[in-house]
């Protein structure tokens, strides 16, 4: 039997997703199909919302609502506007201020440095950061500390020293009640390297 | 025979993560590459976050079927690669990972091509002219995986060098009287002949001086012969290094 090609059509968008595969996406399209109308048109609607309703930061290329000017960050007086911190993804925005110890403001990437993968300087918004670098006294970088978030982090080093801006990597450190001969050797290696004085 | 746990060594040669936190890996082993999925791998300090691009690990990993996709279920690190993030060495380490992914589609030529990406990548890591080490380990690799270009000879009439010609097409150099493709320096035709019959040292013993005709031909034949790489053009725009300049 051949399937309706609107659901063949669901099932291929819904495959596209990451970490969809097409086994998963036949499951969730059947699942949908199984779901109330009400619901899944909810659904469907909030998909099309997000879609038209949002957008980037023209500042700082965070997620913000399409009727904002600027995000509620960048829209703060309250903060800090003499610090930048880089990072790769919105969702490393939230955890940041989560955290409760950054009151400066946001430079957000949307990715990492990959040219295996087509990703270079000009694919993320590096063009932009150094726009933005004027009055700024210091650039924290806290881009991921996978190879690849390293390899983004030291080339934007490079870009801000030439420029003369005053740029820090964010520490490593060894998670918080762990035991050292547990810990893998870049953390540690890297931990002992950026070690403080007490 | 299957086996539903397995351990093993390989390179990370791609790393993506999902927004489920999950990882999925590339990994090239002597027996050939796979992937395998390690679950909520993106979480900073567990083990399976020791799943680096680019790094030598010792894997464990688990299938319940012959045909599903591993999932890691232990990673250790075999010695660090801090160097290969610098920004003129990490290109070129992307380099290296997509020519052995490239090489690697569907056969198993395992533990050769295994052995040369580990070296090249070491090789970036310590050396102060990675451009070099990566230059040589390319047409290593490409070697070992029955690619290299005839370079004894001239490819269409037999007369031994000077072969001041490179035919990408054709596969290998020409001499005067032939003329098949792109004129090249007397120096690179003895440099490609030297990186694909002597030990692998010696190469990198070579300045390679005429960089950016190498890695302009390591780019026309690659993209010929194997695939568009894209980490070339990246590479040979790595601060300090040379332009892929026209030959
Ligand atoms: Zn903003
Ligand atoms: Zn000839």
């Amino acid at each position: 039997m051949k399937y309706p090609s609107a659901l063949v059509n669901l099932i291929r968008e819904l495959g596209r997703l990451p970490g969809i595969g097409p086994k998963s996406a036949q499951r969730l399209a059947f699942h949908l199909f199984n779901q109330p109308q009400e619901e899944v048109l909810r659904l469907a609607r909030s998909i099309e919302e997000a879609v038209s309703g949002l957008s980037r930061c023209l500042n700082c290329f965070n997620v913000m609502s399409s009727d904002q000017g600027v995000c509620s960050v960048c829209d703060d007086t309250g903060r800090d506007r003499k610090t930048l911190c880089v990072i790769e993804q919105p969702a490393d925005l939230l955890a940041i201020e989560r955290s409760g110890e950054y009151r400066g403001l946001y430079h957000v990437l949307h990715g990492s440095l990959s040219p295996m993968n087509g990703v270079g300087p000009d694919q993320l918004t590096i063009e932009s950061l150094l726009e933005r670098l004027s009055g700024i006294g210091e650039v924290i970088l806290a881009t991921s500390t996978t190879v690849e978030g390293e390899a983004t982090a030291m080339y934007l080093g490079k870009l801000l020293a030439e420029r003369g801006v005053s740029a820090s990597r964010i520490a490593y450190g060894l998670p918080v009640g762990g035991d050292l001969e547990y810990a893998d050797e870049v953390t540690l290696g890297r931990a002992i390297s950026h070690r403080r004085p007490l | 025979m299957f086996r539903r746990y397995q351990v093993s060594e390989g390179i990370v040669i791609r790393r993506r993560s999902l927004p489920s936190g999950d990882v999925v890996a590339t990994i090239l082993s002597q027996g050939g590459k796979w992937r395998g999925v390690a679950r909520k791998g993106t979480i900073p300090g567990g083990n399976l976050g020791r799943l680096s691009l680019f790094h030598d690990v010792t894997v464990q990993s688990y299938r319940r079927h012959e045909q599903d996709l591993a999932v890691l279920t232990q990673v250790q690190l075999n010695g660090a690669l801090p160097n290969l993030s610098r920004p003129e060495i990490y290109p070129l380490a992307n380099l290296l990972a997509e020519l052995a992914d490239a090489l690697t589609v569907d056969v198993h030529l395992g533990e050769r091509i295994y052995q040369y990406l580990a070296s090249g990548l070491r090789g970036l890591n310590r050396s102060s002219d990675p451009e070099r080490v990566a230059i040589v380990f390319c047409w290593r690799l490409l070697q070992v995986a029955g690619f290299a270009p005839r370079v004894r000879r001239c490819l269409h009439c037999g007369a031994g060098p000077p072969l001041p010609h490179f035919d990408i097409v054709g596969g290998g150099l020409s001499c005067d009287a032939c003329r098949a493709g792109l004129p090249i320096p007397a120096e690179t035709g003895d440099d490609l002949r030297i990186l694909l019959s002597e030990p692998v040292r010696i190469g990198l013993d070579r300045p390679l001086s005429e960089r950016a005709i190498h890695l302009n031909l390591l780019r026309r034949y690659c993209g010929y012969h194997v695939a568009e790489l894209r980490s070339l053009p990246a590479s040979a725009l790595a601060p300090g290094g040379a332009r892929a300049a026209d030959v």
